[in-house]
């Protein structure tokens, strides 16, 4: 089954910053029958942005100046993000893997705010984020029937 | 006889600041012998400055005395002024070797040795790979990130060496160190980085990912697992998640991350060969510190001297 435009849209309101928005739509999804094709466009999103902006030739720098902009938003946010897991995940994410000692609720956690992160820093315009949109409900659909 | 002693009381009556000790000696003189008393005038005066030379030779003794006493003290307090700022410098000293190592052993896990949870150090595994322990290999890196780099240094010299001179003339993309002409690559991922210097090109993500770029269908395979293991939270997270993710839009970062691209006719900053300017800061007012006690202790000793 692939991502409904509902997923695609509660996925995109976040990505926007438009978080009651977000909030409404989540609501809105079935918990069981849209957690996959959810958990799918999650996935690919984290994983396009990931290969956007990281590369096997980036460096670790690059990585650690990263994590360390996420922090820096707020001290929530301090607390809430391990820099060392999130740069695990960023270096696992590269090489299309994930770190398996996090439990499903941190993985969750780490590609949400990561993601969120990606997309601020890239600056998408309207027609940019339809293309991310696109590309990753693409890959999410590839995931969900390999 | 009485004219020579009424002459001594009258000079003891209207006498100095010793006279306490010069009425004592008087009377001493006085009851104790010369029954015929002194012989001349000049006897008597002779006895009585004896007796002020006396009484002042003790007052000044006494003022030495003090005077050392005051100087031992002031000894004491300066030398334990100067042990504690010596144990603060190297206190301090010590926290930040210590703050070096911590972050050289974060990003320079040694061969065979796991740093568990920093990069590098971790499991990054990817599907379908039966290595994913191995913590890979990392070398030194730019914290700095300024995208400067350069390769090529016959002429450079060990740790602590300084560039004497960095030149951008251009396109031309050259640097002179030690006077070598040294390539300027200023590709941030590049880091600073002199060959012949210490340390090696910054370490690489593909470095520390044990696992080798893997097709596209194992690729796909793995995302899905992780997808499905993801599956079973991701709405009631995503839920919790709503007011952090609203902190990063409400509250942007600056700009991008601080990359330097050109520095024309500027040094760089030195702590990529090993010094820092904070180290320099620090040493430089110890030295001051140091050199205003020895200073002070100069000047005592010389006061003393004289």
């Amino acid at each position: 089954m692939p991502v409904s435009d509902q997923q695609a849209a509660t996925l995109r309101a976040l990505l926007e910053g438009h978080i009651d928005e977000h909030k409404r739509l989540l609501a809105s999804l079935d918990r069981k029958a849209d957690a996959l094709g959810y958990s799918a466009l999650v996935t690919a999103a984290f994983q396009n942005a990931i290969d956007l902006r990281f590369s096997r030739d980036s460096t670790l720098d690059e990585v650690t100046e990263f994590v360390a902009q996420v922090r820096s938003h707020s001290e929530e946010l301090r607390d809430e993000v391990d820099p060392r897991t999130a740069e695990r995940v960023i270096i696992a994410a590269v090489g299309g893997g994930d770190v398996p000692e996090l439990s499903s609720e941190e993985s969750n956690k780490f590609a949400l705010i990561l993601l969120a992160e990606l997309v601020i820093d890239s600056h998408y315009d309207e027609a940019g984020m339809d293309e991310f949109m696109v590309k990753a409900r693409a890959l999410a659909d590839k995931i969900l029937l390999a | 006889m009485n004219e020579v002693s009424s002459s001594t009381e009258t000079t003891t009556a209207t006498g100095s600041e010793a006279s306490g000790a010069r009425e004592s000696t008087d009377s001493s003189w006085r009851h104790a012998g010369a029954p015929d008393g002194f012989q001349s005038e000049d006897d008597a005066l002779e006895a009585l400055l004896a007796s002020e030379d006396r009484a002042l030779q003790g007052s000044l003794d006494k003022e030495d005395r003090e005077l050392e006493a005051l100087l031992d003290k002031e000894d004491h307090d300066l030398k334990a002024i100067l042990a504690q700022e010596d144990g603060a410098v190297e206190a301090l000293l010590a926290s930040e070797d210590r703050l070096l190592e911590s972050s050289q052993g974060q990003l320079e896990p040694s061969q065979g040795q796991e740093v568990p949870g920093g990069i590098g150090g971790g499991d990054f595994s990817s599907p379908d790979d039966p290595s994913a322990d191995d913590p890979g290999t990392t070398a030194n890196s730019d914290p700095a990130g300024s995208g400067l780099a350069a390769s090529g240094a016959d002429g450079a010299e060990g740790p602590g060496a300084e560039p004497q001179k960095i030149l951008f003339e251009g396109k031309q993309e050259e640097i002179t160190y030690e006077d070598a002409d040294l390539e300027v690559t200023h590709d941030a991922a590049d880091g600073i980085w002199i060959e012949g210097m210490p340390g090696d090109p910054p370490p690489r993500i593909g470095e520390v990912l044990s696992s080798t770029e893997e097709g596209e269908h194992s690729r796909l395979k793995g995302l899905s697992e992780l997808a499905t293991k993801r599956a079973a939270d991701i709405t009631d997270t995503g839920e919790k998640l709503g007011e952090l993710i609203k902190q990063q839009f409400s509250s942007p970062p600056p700009t991008h991350t601080g990359t330097l691209h050109q520095v024309p006719e500027k040094s760089v900053g030195g702590s990529e060969h090993g010094i820092d300017i904070g180290h320099g800061v620090d040493a430089v007012v110890a030295l001051a510190v140091v050199g205003a006690a020895a200073g002070y202790k100069l000047r005592q000793w010389w006061g003393r001297e004289r």
